[in-house]
């Protein structure tokens, strides 16, 4: 009995945090070598039209705040490490999204000389948001698939 | 772990979760507001408090060449000052819980102690950002608190006493923001510095020492941060309603008062870019000085025009 | 204590103030600043290297994604250079019509610049304001060319997409809409008193100093130097749509503020004469895909200034050499000569006023 309280505790708890953590998702955005357009469409989706806010997001300063990383561009060897070093000072637990083609692929800049990969080859990735860059609409909806992959998925039985 | 414990005491004492989550939602009024303002759709109802949740959630990183315990305790101090300041006011249109002969002071002195474990939790992390941002709390600090004090040792003046409950009794006949408005405005916009809102914000100015004090924290530090603040919120604006806008008597005016309140702040919030921070100083010289020209007339006619 | 070490303040390579990675390191007496380093270099991507594998036409998409601020100013200076060493001209109506999203573009980079120089000092209600209203131009590029940033509307000798009835009356409608809203953000910017507080007599560049360092676009601008590519070396149709130049004399960063608010009025004008004025006419010419042996310049107004293409062909399928030499290279160094003596504070804001873009810096 005892034990099974116990467990109903877990398990509100662990709901609870779920909750929070798609409710709250605050970003911190990084530019390894993007062209600048992504970056400002991830700007436009603060703003009034779009308004991110809705959902929670705030954009943060510091990476000790932030819960997901948005990264755009290749990323080239002079921005690497600083890269690798902001996501290794977010605090658990933490997502990271790829945006714009440059992030996914390398995109038009995949042959030059000073780029040394797109953003997974650096760092994990948990989401992808394709375009050149993509609208602000399509960052939100990116945003929001991210969010919804976090809530537990039902179990599948297997017979 | 050790410090899970008094949280969970905190948490759970059901008085202090009333008013943490009351600041919450007033968090949550408040940034509603501003991006209504702004022309923005704004937050869920339960932003802030699923902030703190997933805050309380998130891994702890304590910064290495930092004194741990201080690092750790600071953000409990925070909060345990602010709910105790919480304990000599008004609430909800309540009898205080505890009231005595000069509670006033202490509550004042238990909030400005709230900005202080800021400001010492700043300058305990060895990053520059928290340091400036440490420096800049300070001077906020000293420069706001002689005017906020002044401000509201006007209607306690007034009322011939140093406890809150006998100046809110008092008050609930006189609505003193028509007699000292001056105070009522400073007392206000010491209020905003307290609260670190803008454009009082220079120390944690996003743009240039990225979040001031609370750089490096992250995780439940942050959290009890936001709770303190919050908790700070609904102090300051019962206190603000309770003296200067007719007292509180009753929990409709408890929350209509206040929320009255918050919406001019969130209006001003809006309205200014952000100050410097030997701005900020300069402005609140310059409301000392009304404060104490205000004084001295209260004090030359003495109680006759009340 | 320690010893007196200078106390170094770092912005970036990842800091709020700046969406892109650049790298600055304030030394610090107290809230005073005493020196400026600047390093640069971290959007660093080898374009001009790249530009070299590709031939001719690639190359236009290439250089367009130097910066998604202003795509067009890359597209376009390159296509001019390029046709120049071809030896073809644009068909008339195809030269105004670069000039016209030229324009569009001033606008919309001028309106993000407001937004992000607001941010910058506090202000956050017209960043959101400024920003919104910046939708109305966003909206008008996406229906001219079917992409909200990188609008590709150049191709070598000549555009893509025509200018038709309707979208004359979008852009109209969208101009009107944002000449009054300039009109009142420009009130705000001289009449607000906290924000006048923060940009009045805030990084001041005297005319004499402003030559020295040589700044261009609108910071020369605002220290009284009328240079403007646009009037000193007119290209696409901008000799038939002559541009007055905005000048301010104060230098400071209001003064920055109003001469580009007053370039957007410049601008509206130019674009509400260029949509009424278009030449009838073919939209391209055909272009050679080899291009002759030989050496171009091309210069153009960027919005924040002169931006500088050198190509070198030697008669093949692709360039021999692109050389980009774009603004905000210029003027970086008027921060090292305005902001010792600043607060700390004011920082953000003196790196905003240059309006830079690191990612055109280093390519
Ligand atoms: S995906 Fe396109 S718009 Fe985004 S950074 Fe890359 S080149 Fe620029």
């Amino acid at each position: 009995m005892s034990l099974n309280l116990t467990e109903t505790w877990e398990h509100t708890l662990d709901a609870l945090r779920t909750w929070a953590r798609i409710n709250s998702p605050w970003a911190i955005h990084y530019n390894s070598g993007s062209c600048n357009g992504c970056d400002i469409e991830i700007l436009a989706t603060l703003t009034p039209r779009y308004d991110l806010e809705r959902f929670g997001v705030k954009l943060q300063g510091s990476p000790r705040h932030a819960d997901v990383l948005i990264c755009t561009g290749p990323v080239t060897l002079q921005s690497r490490d600083r890269l690798k070093r902001i996501y290794e000072q977010m605090p658990e637990p933490k997502f990271v999204v790829a945006v714009g083609a440059c992030a996914i692929s390398g995109g038009a800049f995949q042959v030059c000389y000073n780029v040394v990969g797109h953003i997974d080859e650096v760092i994990p990735v948990n989401a992808y948001i394709p375009g050149c860059p993509p609208r602000p609409e399509a960052i939100i909806d990116g945003m929001v698939k991210l969010l919804q992959s976090l809530q537990p998925q039902p179990e599948v039985m297997v017979s | 772990m050790e410090i899970i414990q008094p949280i969970i005491t905190l948490l759970f004492f059901p008085a202090g979760l009333f008013v943490m989550g009351n600041g919450l939602a007033y968090l949550w009024v408040d940034r509603k507001l501003v991006a209504q303002y702004q022309n923005r759709i704004g937050p869920r109802w339960f932003q802030p408090l699923a902030d703190v949740v997933k805050l309380l959630s998130k891994e702890e990183i304590v910064p290495t060449g930092i004194e741990a315990w201080l690092f750790n305790g600071l953000p409990l101090l925070a909060l345990a000052c602010a709910l105790t300041a919480a304990v000599y006011v008004p609430l909800v249109g309540l009898q205080p819980a505890w009231s005595f002969q000069g509670d006033l002071i202490v509550t004042v002195y238990l909030l400005s102690v709230v900005t202080m474990s800021l400001a010492l939790a700043g300058a305990n992390t060895a990053n520059r950002f928290s340091l400036i941002g440490a420096v800049r709390t300070l001077t906020q600090l000293f420069s706001y608190e002689a005017p906020f004090m002044l401000a509201l040792l006007g209607p306690a003046l007034v009322a011939g006493s140093w406890q809150i409950s006998t100046i809110n009794a008092f008050t609930g006949q006189h609505w003193l923001i028509l007699t000292q408005p001056i105070g009522c405005v400073v007392a206000l916009v010491g209020l905003m510095g307290k609260l670190e809102l803008p454009p009082f914000d220079a120390p944690e100015a996003e743009t240039e020492i990225v979040k001031g004090a609370l750089t490096e924290y992250g995780g439940r530090g942050l959290a009890l941060f936001q709770l303190a603040k919050a908790v700070e919120l609904v102090v300051g604006l019962t206190l603000i309603a309770a003296f200067y806008l007719g007292g509180i008597g009753n929990p409709i005016e408890f929350f209509v008062k206040t929320l009255a309140i918050l919406l001019v702040l969130a209006g001003l919030q809006s309205l200014f870019a952000r100050f410097r921070i030997e701005q900020t100083a300069k402005w609140w010289r310059f409301a000392a000085l009304l404060l104490l020209v205000q004084w001295l007339i209260i004090a030359l006619l003495g109680g006759k025009t009340l | 204590m320690l010893a007196l070490e200078k106390f170094i303040v770092p912005i970036g390579p990842q800091h709020p103030a700046l969406k892109e990675p650049g790298h600055f390191e304030f030394a610090v007496d107290g809230e005073t600043v005493t020196s400026v380093n600047v390093r640069l270099g971290y959007v660093h991507r080898g374009i001009e290297k790249a530009t070299e594998d590709r031939n001719w036409a690639q190359n236009l998409y290439l250089l367009e994604r130097i910066c998604g601020i202003c795509s067009h100013t890359h597209a376009l200076c390159y296509s001019l250079g390029v046709e120049a060493l071809a030896e073809v001209t644009a068909p008339p109506r195809a030269q105004v019509i670069r000039s016209l999203v030229a324009e569009l573009e001033r606008v919309h980079s001028h309106f993000l610049w407001l937004g992000v120089a607001a941010h910058e000092g506090g202000f956050d209600t017209l960043f959101m304001y400024s920003w919104r209203d910046r939708e109305t131009i966003m909206d008008v590029l996406e229906g001219l060319t079917g992409n909200r940033v990188n609008y590709s509307a150049n191709v070598l000798g000549g555009v893509k997409f025509d200018v038709d009835e309707k979208q004359r009356a979008a852009i109209q409608r969208g101009v009107d809409y944002l000449e009054e809203r300039t009109h009142h953000y420009y009130k705000v910017v001289t009449t607000d008193s906290t924000f006048i507080r923060r940009t009045r007599g805030v990084g001041t560049l005297t005319t004499a100093q402003a030559e020295h360092v040589g700044v261009i676009g609108p910071m020369a601008r605002a220290s009284g130097i009328a240079r403007d590519v646009r009037v000193d070396a007119p290209y696409a149709a901008y000799n038939l749509f002559p541009v007055n130049v905005v000048v301010e004399t104060a230098g400071d960063l209001e003064a920055r503020f109003v001469v580009r608010l007053k370039e957007l009025l410049e601008s509206y004008r130019l674009i509400r004469e260029m949509v009424d004025n278009l030449p009838p006419g073919d939209l391209t010419v055909r272009m050679p895909r080899k291009v002759k042996e030989g050496e171009a310049i091309s210069r153009i107004e960027a919005p924040r200034g002169e931006a500088f293409y050198f190509i070198k062909s030697n008669g093949g399928e692709k360039p021999e050499r692109v050389k980009v030499r774009t603004p905000s290279l210029c003027n970086f160094m008027s921060i090292i000569a305005t902001a010792p003596g600043h607060q700390l504070a004011d920082m953000p804001m003196i790196l905003a006023g240059i309006d830079p873009c690191f990612s055109c810096n280093d390519r």
